[in-house]
């Protein structure tokens, strides 16, 4: 494969880091299939598994396939909460949090208060009451060489939300709830 | 002293069916809130074409072909926001037909010594009687077994050992969950439901099946 993929690469005039929509770019109608058939990676339409990159100018090596992984950080979960904020302050927000364990009887729930600065000014927005979030604790491997140890926190985005989902929201909401109020 | 350590966990959605790679791209998410802002402009972008665009966000990569969407994800705490996303994205596209999907865990243990790196692979896959008679030092390259879906769902799961492609002295685990979406309707509809209701069961049994698959190799002799 190596070889064939040595062949194959491509020199391409890429967009890199932009942000102003769809590019210009030197790639002919029909590359998407021909690449893949020429270096050999033609894939099995039933197949279901993610298919290797696509090159910009370096070479695809056997064993290392994606380049997009390689030297870019990876996580592991070490513990991790699932929350509803009950109330927003000024500076903090206020959430209830469980634990999901094997058994449900061992549901744990407590109650936590979250600076507003510790969240992401891209996703404060989201910081408003009955909405959930994950507040997870692990680990982080910075390009193979600095590891990590923090906790995150991760609000769920439901922008696409329809009236069904609203309804069917609330029936979660509710469930969580009693959950937390030991109606479980 | 353990023999060898999980290092990375990665994730994968795969939709087999019709898309349209040109809109995907991130500012299209971040102008429908489906991931924020700054990482719409931190993104980095290897192309967006009529046929192809992949890019990658912070904490995941996304590809999409006219007949295929995956997004990757080797950050776990992540996990539950590729899912919410690739959800969201259908809801916002519902006519996108979604024949099949993929719901792939893979993990790659790290192993401290070539010996029991080795050892492994003569564990999982026997060299005697056959192949140490007929070829000279046999080694594992891949192999995939695969098995019945999970009743009441269509297709089947595929469960791969081969070498990391992170780690010299790396085993790569992958269970691929393989789903047919037989529905009436050639639309999203199915695949959003099969991700709510069976993400989370079908990654808790991945990730059980490779431990189990793992801790044969490293405990027996």
């Amino acid at each position: 494969m190596e070889s064939q993929a040595n062949k194959y690469s491509i020199p391409l005039h890429l967009n890199e880091n932009s942000s102003n929509g769809p590019s210009n770019s030197i790639y002919r109608k029909g590359f998407a299939k021909n690449f893949l058939k020429e270096a050999g990676m033609e894939r099995d339409s039933v197949q279901t598994t993610p298919i290797v990159s696509f090159p910009q100018e370096e070479v695809i090596h056997h064993r290392n396939l994606n380049k997009n992984t390689q030297g870019v950080s990876h996580s592991l979960i070490l513990d991790e909460w699932e929350g509803c904020i009950t109330d927003v302050k000024e500076d903090t927000f206020i959430a209830k949090l469980y634990k999901q364990t094997q058994s449900e009887s061992d549901l744990e729930i407590i109650e936590g208060e979250f600076e507003i600065r510790s969240v992401p000014e891209q996703d404060r927005h989201l910081i408003k009451e009955g909405v959930l979030f994950y507040w997870m604790i692990g680990r982080e491997v910075k390009e193979t060489t600095q590891i990590i140890h923090g906790d995150t926190i991760i609000f769920r985005r439901m922008p696409s939300w329809k009236g069904f989902d609203i309804n069917n929201s609330s029936a979660i909401t509710d469930e969580f709830f009693n959950a937390l109020s030991g109606k479980y | 002293m353990r023999k060898a350590f999980l290092e990375v966990k990665e994730q994968s959605i795969v939709l087999i069916g019709n898309f349209n790679p040109a809109i995907f791209h991130p500012q299209w998410l971040a102008r429908k809130d489906l991931i924020g802002s700054a990482d719409a402009d931190k993104a980095s972008i290897t192309v967006n074409h009529p046929d192809i665009s992949e890019f990658q966000l912070s904490f995941c990569n996304i590809q999409v072909l006219v007949d295929r969407f995956s997004i990757t994800s080797s950050q776990e705490t992540h996990f539950k926001s590729i899912r919410d996303l690739v959800i969201n994205i259908l809801k916002f596209l519902p006519e996108t037909p979604v024949i099949q999907m993929g719901i792939n865990l893979e993990h790659h243990y790290n192993f401290s010594d070539e010996k029991e790196y080795i050892q492994f692979g003569h564990i999982i896959v026997p060299k005697k009687p056959l192949w140490d008679s007929i070829t000279d030092d046999p080694g594992v390259e891949k192999i995939s077994i695969r098995f019945k879906q999970d009743e009441g769902y269509e297709g089947h799961k595929v469960i791969t050992l081969n070498p990391s492609n992170k780690y010299k002295l790396g085993v790569r685990l992958q269970v691929n969950d393989h789903l047919d979406l037989l529905s009436s309707t050639p639309d999203a509809s199915m695949a959003i439901s099969l991700l709510e209701k069976k993400y989370d069961l079908s990654i808790e049994k991945s990730s059980q099946l490779i431990e189990k698959v793992f801790n044969y190799g490293i405990s027996s002799k």
